[in-house]
């Protein structure tokens, strides 16, 4: 079972991603902030992390940069969620070697699509 | 515990005891004063009370907050394929127990499905705008549009907005002529959000002015909406309000709507000279050669400023058809029209540089100095 670390400050967001996800069939585990995306980080194995940008204490472009440098996670694939505007920032996560990136409002069906085909890229090349 | 009888039997003797043989002042004191007190006992009673309602219905509210949170939740995931009325039908039974007689709870459901509907989009923006509907939530919004007071109208049609209620454009089409600034942008922004079919009606109807912030909040918007349709904004080029001509060009611009090119040409003698000058610009940007031969007709009776503009367009537009009219404002008595003029030849390349060559031979020190001047190509304009 592919595991997701979903990283979100928004209260209904974090759990439709997680009841969506959770349908298809995916471990999610569920961070509410950047520090504790990170936390959990550094305690488990994921297959795919998916983030907000704009959060709390540790902002989505910390996380990302936190698992790109990092020397075993840095081959985990990462999307990130971000508002329409914040095109700079995406541009940003690019550089700082973010896999995808999704614009809100998106369709849950689209980030799912999206999310599959990270897992099965990730277990071909495993 | 000595000291607390000994109080009591003071406060015994005080006021009941020895009451009846003080003073009249000292009796009246001691009377103001108990009323003192028992008023301090009974506010800090109600403080108590209060912040313990408040405590348990915020309590209260935040259980219910996560109810409702994970309702929505399950109602996203429910069936991707199922159609949204269908979906939402099959949840209503459980959202109608939530108690949204009260308007804390009320509020809580709407600010959820507005903050959502903005981070969903398709069959899940669908379904919150059905649950939405079928809720009746949009009751107290279409009650808050006809509210006397502007902040409230505001709210409501931010909330019918975010929720896609469509059914009250000509409602919101009133205010966006209305005298307040905030109330008149907000229903502008929201008629050409809802209003797909037509959604720039408004500038019909406008006659307040539409100010240079709410322009850049507009053009935001419609550049932003993709699904839009864009009509021929040269329809309102002769708009009586001067701030719609104006934002009416931005936008002829930024769609490059070549077909509103003649009435560009109308606004170069409008009375407006704002305006005047942003036409004359725009068809230099949009290289109008068909306007060359007005700007030429136009040049004389225009002020200094407007002059400039005509000959910087002129330069853009470099066409080559009006070097004998540059040529000819060369040598202008004023120095802001010879600058731009030799600019705007210098734009028409080797034809251009050729009459600069000549010209440089024949001038006087002065000219020799501006021709100079614009021919180093250190010196960037």
């Amino acid at each position: 079972m592919a595991k997701v670390l979903v990283i979100e400050d928004e209260e209904l967001m974090i759990k439709a991603l997680e009841f969506r996800l959770k349908k298809d069939g995916y471990d999610v585990q569920l961070a509410r902030d950047g520090a504790q995306g990170i936390e959990i980080l550094d305690n488990n194995t994921f297959d795919l992390v998916i983030t907000d940008i704009m959060m709390p204490f540790v902002s989505g472009l910390e996380v990302v940069s936190y698992i790109k440098s990092h020397p075993i996670m840095k081959d985990t694939p990462v999307i990130v969620l971000s508002s329409i505007g914040l095109e700079r920032v995406v541009m940003e996560a690019f550089e700082l070697g973010v896999d995808d990136f999704i614009t809100k409002p998106f369709n849950l069906g689209e980030l799912v699509i999206r999310v599959k085909k990270f897992v099965r890229q990730r277990d071909v090349f495993n | 515990m000595d000291i607390f009888v000994s109080a009591g039997n003071y406060l015994h003797d005080l006021f009941i005891s020895r009451f009846s043989a003080h003073p009249l002042y000292i009796t009246l004191s001691l009377l103001i004063m108990l009323l003192c007190v028992i008023g301090i006992a009974e506010v800090l009673f109600y403080i108590l009370i209060r912040r313990a309602t408040e405590f348990y219905q915020l309590k209260r509210d935040a259980d219910l907050k996560e109810r409702i949170i994970t309702m929505l939740a399950n109602i996203l995931v429910f069936h991707d394929s199922d159609d949204p009325g269908l979906v939402v039908s099959h949840f209503i039974p459980r959202f109608a127990k939530l108690p949204l007689y009260r308007s804390s709870i009320r509020r809580i459901l709407v600010s959820e499905l507005i903050s959502n509907h903005r981070n969903f989009s398709g069959r899940t923006a669908q379904v919150l705008t059905e649950l939405y509907m079928q809720l009746k939530l949009d009751k107290r919004a279409r009650k808050n549009l006809h509210s006397p007071h502007w902040y409230k109208q505001i709210e409501a049609i931010r909330e019918l907005t975010e929720m896609n209620v469509k059914d009250e454009c000509d409602r919101i089409l009133k205010y966006t002529n209305h005298r307040q600034p905030q109330l008149r942008i907000e229903a502008q922004i929201a008629f050409v959000k809802l209003c797909v079919d037509n959604p720039f009606r408004f500038l019909d109807i406008v006659k307040e002015p539409v100010l240079d912030w709410h322009q850049l909040i507009l053009f935001e918007v419609i550049t932003k909406t993709e699904t839009m349709a864009r009509p021929r904004f040269a329809f309102w080029l002769n708009s009586e309000n001067d701030s719609v001509v104006s934002f009416c060009l931005k936008l002829i611009e930024y769609y490059q709507q070549f077909d509103a090119l003649p009435n560009l040409i109308y606004l170069i003698n409008h009375h407006n000279l704002t305006i005047r000058a942003t036409a004359i610009e725009i068809l230099g940007r949009m290289e109008a050669e068909m306007a060359e031969s007005h700007l030429v007709a136009a040049f004389t009776n225009q002020p200094t400023k407007i002059k400039v503009k005509i000959l910087n367009t002129l330069g853009l537009i470099a066409s080559g058809g009006c070097l004998a009219f540059l040529n000819s404002h060369a040598k202008n008595k004023e120095f802001p029209v010879r600058m731009a003029a030799i600019r705007a030849i210098k734009a028409h390349r080797q034809s251009g540089r050729e009459l600069l060559d000549t010209l440089f031979n024949e001038a006087i020190a002065q000219d020799k100095a501006i021709i100079k001047h614009v021919l180093d190509e250190r010196i960037k304009v």
